[in-house]
């Protein structure tokens, strides 16, 4: 039995909607790696460099939508709002100048790779490479160190998200 | 031809899909070029989106009561939320023919972003209607053909349906 809980509670039209586009993109994403595995390619040698690629491009797009890079609290209103604060059920526990904390209750990821019928240890495999986008949009901005916790992939109630200002 | 690839619908549900549909194509490009590095060509995608097709094809098939019935199919392909996503364009709809124009695509725009070259998109574009092939071949009533596209510097991209005699 799974070990993994991944419980939407949001159902607005629109968020249902940007959920399925991400569960596609999460299915997508899963093939590829299949594909290329089934080839001999390791996924760590080539999707993690992609999806972080990816990352630093959509860090950039980030990048431009801030007057001053080094300020987390201008990060904090640019990151993780709007539609995909409710996509992925984000509850903000800290936003200053300091600490960007965010906790997410669902991950549409994790649905599609479960409705796959894909073992708890590949989704978790998964999840830590499709963070590598994160890892990404994080490294355009080096005056903060992003962690990731906790996450739903690995059977835990939340996703841990930490941005924190390097001292 | 040089693409042109304007989008004329905006609004917040739109925008917040298509942005997903251009980190799925910004994905797939990191991949194939990935992969590419490590001796690998383009077939293991191709292959992925054409499974990722199946799914979606075999799911619309038994969706439908009558899956020969090219009207029917009509009712549900490209009415959701795709329609205002791609800007289609229903240009003919008959019991034999099923003839969509798409105006604008999110991953064209998001590739031309990348500066991957026009050939390139136009091929990325090709693999990724791997996709369209697979819900195509889902349904042996109907043989699904992709005319000109906005990758290759059309105004359109022609997705055409028509009805084939099965029964021989």
């Amino acid at each position: 039995m799974s070990k993994i809980t991944n419980e939407p509670k949001n159902d607005e039209q629109i968020v249902v909607e940007v959920r399925n586009a991400i569960e596609h993109r999460a299915t997508w994403m899963y093939l590829l790696l299949d594909e290329a595995r089934k080839r001999g390619l390791d996924w760590d040698d080539f999707a993690r460099a992609a999806i972080n690629r990816m990352g630093c491009i959509h860090g950039k797009n980030f990048q431009s939508m801030v007057d001053d890079k080094s300020s987390l609290k201008e990060f904090s209103e640019v990151f993780g709002v709007g539609t995909g604060r409710k996509v992925f059920e984000m509850d903000v526990l800290e936003a200053d100048e300091e600490k960007y904390y965010l906790d997410f209750h669902y991950c549409p990821l994790v649905s599609a790779w479960q409705k796959l019928g894909l073992p708890d240890e590949e989704i978790e495999k998964l999840c830590d490479i499709a963070m590598d986008g994160d890892r990404g949009i994080a490294s355009q901005f080096p005056d903060y160190e992003f962690t990731l916790g906790d996450t739903i992939a690995e059977g835990h109630p939340a996703c841990q998200i930490r941005f924190d200002k390097k001292k | 031809m040089k693409i042109t690839n304007k989008p004329t619908i905006n609004n917040v549900c739109v925008f917040g899909l298509r942005e997903i549909s251009g980190r799925r194509a910004s994905t797939i490009a990191l991949m194939i070029e990935e992969a590419k590095e490590l001796g690998l060509d383009e077939s293991f995608a191709r292959r992925a989106i054409y499974r990722y097709g199946e799914f979606f094809g075999k799911a619309f098939f038994e969706k439908l009561n009558d899956p020969t019935d090219l009207e029917e199919f009509t009712k549900y392909f490209g009415t959701d939320h795709n329609r205002d996503i791609y800007e289609m364009e229903t240009v003919e709809a008959t019991k034999d023919r099923l003839h969509i124009d798409f105006h604008y695509c999110p991953y064209v725009e998001q590739w031309a972003k990348m500066g991957i070259p026009q050939e390139e998109i136009a091929n990325l574009c090709d693999i990724a209607m791997e996709g369209d092939r697979a819900i195509g071949d889902a349904f042996p009533a109907f043989k699904f053909t992709l005319g000109n596209t906005i990758a290759q510097g059309h105004p359109v991209c022609e997705l055409l349906f028509e009805k084939v005699d099965i029964t021989e």
